[in-house]
């Protein structure tokens, strides 16, 4: 591993998102009104049900708030591949000294901190505007961040392992794929509102486990242990299976020649 | 020991083949010609040359080494320029040519980028971005990021396309240049035969997969195509052709002039015949053929 061609790479990342008004968007953009919209609703909301919903409010709130990091995290791999299939760029970069390992560092790097700061950005916006802690979490934060961005990382692997295969024709993947685990994520609401097939779908999704434990933490300031496991142990399975999917996908690439790959 | 050694290189996609073994070498400091017409396997070959394209069978050895096992270390020293592909679109050519440099460990990396803008004379464009250029400004900063960390290979697929002429020649003369002073070796592809013919050391056609013609550029015009002697005769036209008869050479009689197809290891005898024969002649002209109707003829005969 060469750090300074994985530098290269994210370099050139922070220059295509100096001059792109679009990638400021998809990062600020979405969230924030997201964000502001449930924020406004669950406010609505309090104003009838009195002060005993701030809880509430407040999971909802911090759910968006970490499930940003999920989103900004498999949009921006996924993004990092088709940026170069758009720019027809592809041949420039795997015909430089650049491995495969070294490029798919840079883009864990660069979707990380993409999924980190969107997350302080909205912290912040949740703490001013409705006065939602994010620090309500304590240390646990840490754990969740780090799993969450696991999750992030693994469905931008497995949407890049797609699209690499059959092209940008099936690109929107890239801003559908995760939402539609959303439902079963208990991002919004604990797995018990689930209905029972759902919740057996919930069990297999790490980040199940990961919002049941936010809000575990928010009432009673501690964990479950298992549950940081089981998540953690889904997504080294899932991730390593969505690895090996790119990978293989990137060599079947090389059989038709990366000039085709746009 | 060749830079370059091609062997058996093959390509097929199912039952189509792209690249049928073809085999060649690149010496030290030599400019090649790779031509051949479109679909011949050219891009093909150059995509398998550079690591992004898996042959189907055959070896790649660069100074020895075979690609697929070294590649990383192996395309530190190649430079290549398509015009098949693009640079990133939003990015500045600075920009451009500064993450190019990380990606090569380039040392003293902006003193290097200040270098080449000069030597492309592309320091007007440096803080454009890649969209705003015309095609043939973007060529020119293909060729700046090609030879930003000096390689010692330069893979160049139709390295002159879109430039005006005085910058398609600059180019050659380039070229030529990183040749001789810094022994560079050079693969390039290109339609333009006069080119080839001005810089490449030998040339490589390919037709219909397979590698048809291996040589220098004078010895292709010369071993594919004969030479032109036209002669402005026009009292002699008879022994010319009685001369041409008894050496079985074709001979084409027009208005004023005779245009007799000789090859070029026969035109001292058959002026020395046609001196015997007492011919006189007003004018005479050899016109040495060109590789592009070596090219033409192959194509079409193929």
């Amino acid at each position: 591993m060469s750090w300074h061609r994985v530098y290269a790479i994210v370099l050139r990342y922070w220059y295509y998102q100096r001059h792109s008004l679009e990638r400021l968007v998809d990062i600020f953009y979405s969230p924030l009104i997201e964000l502001m919209l449930w924020g406004l609703g669950s406010t609505y909301m309090t104003s009838y049900a009195g002060s005993s919903a701030h809880p509430l409010v407040a999971a909802i709130l911090l759910g968006i708030c970490l499930w940003v990091i999920v989103n900004q995290t498999q949009l921006s791999v996924s993004m990092s591949l088709l940026d170069d299939m758009w720019n027809r760029n592809t041949v420039n970069v795997f015909g430089s000294p650049l491995r495969f390992g070294e490029w798919l560092a840079a883009i864990v790097i660069v979707a990380g901190l993409r999924g980190l700061i969107s997350l302080a950005v909205l912290a912040i916006v949740a703490l001013v505007l409705y006065e939602v802690n994010l620090s309500l979490l304590g240390i646990y934060l840490v754990p969740f961040a780090a799993l969450l961005l696991m999750t992030g990382w693994t469905i931008g692997f497995l949407v890049s392992g797609i699209i690499i295969r059959y092209g940008t024709r099936v690109q929107a993947l890239a801003w559908t794929l995760g939402i539609v685990l959303t439902p079963f994520s208990a991002i919004y609401y604990p797995l018990s509102a689930l209905p029972g097939f759902a919740r057996t779908i919930a069990a297999a999704i790490p980040m199940s486990y990961i919002f049941e434990g936010m809000r575990e933490v928010q009432t009673t300031h501690t964990i479950d242990p298992i549950k940081l496991v089981l998540a953690l142990v889904l997504n080294l399975g899932y991730g390593a299976l969505a690895l090996v999917y790119l990978y293989r996908g990137f060599k079947r690439a090389l059989q038709q020649g990366l000039l085709k790959l746009f | 020991m060749a830079v370059l050694a091609v062997k058996s290189l093959t390509k097929r996609f199912g039952a189509f083949t792209a690249v049928d073994g073809i085999s060649f070498e690149l010496e030290p400091g030599q400019i090649l010609g790779l031509l051949g017409p479109n679909g011949a396997g050219k891009t093909t070959t150059i995509q398998m040359l550079l690591g992004v394209m898996a042959p189907t069978a055959g070896d790649i050895l660069y100074f020895g080494k075979p690609l697929a096992k070294h590649r990383s270390e192996i395309l530190e020293h190649i430079g290549f320029s398509s015009s098949y592909t693009n640079l990133p679109w939003d990015l500045t050519i600075e920009e451009c040519l500064l993450y190019t440099s990380y990606l090569y460990r380039i040392p003293d990396r902006r003193r290097r980028v200040a270098e080449v803008v000069e030597l492309f004379d592309i320091g007007d464009l440096s803080r454009q971005q890649v969209k705003q250029l015309s095609e043939g400004e973007k060529t020119r900063v293909n060729l700046a990021k090609a030879f930003l960390h000096q390689p010692k290979i330069l893979l160049l697929d139709e390295p002159t396309a879109s430039l005006d002429p005085d910058i398609a020649a600059y180019v050659r003369r380039f070229l030529v240049m990183q040749r001789e002073q810094h022994g560079a070796s050079i693969l390039l592809t290109s339609h333009n035969m006069t080119e080839v013919e001005e810089v490449c050391d030998r040339v490589i056609i390919l037709n219909r997969a397979r590698v048809v013609i291996n040589d220098t550029p004078k010895q292709v015009t010369r071993s594919f195509r004969k030479h032109r002697v036209k002669l402005v005769a026009a009292h002699s036209a008879d022994t010319v052709a009685e001369v041409c008869r008894r050496r079985e050479l074709t001979l084409r009689r027009e208005a004023t002039s005779i245009t007799i197809d000789v090859a070029h290891d026969r035109i001292a005898e058959l002026l020395h015949d046609l001196a015997a024969a007492a011919v006189t002649y007003t004018d005479i002209a050899i016109d040495e053929p060109s590789l592009e109707e070596v090219f033409v003829d192959l194509v079409n005969n193929a």
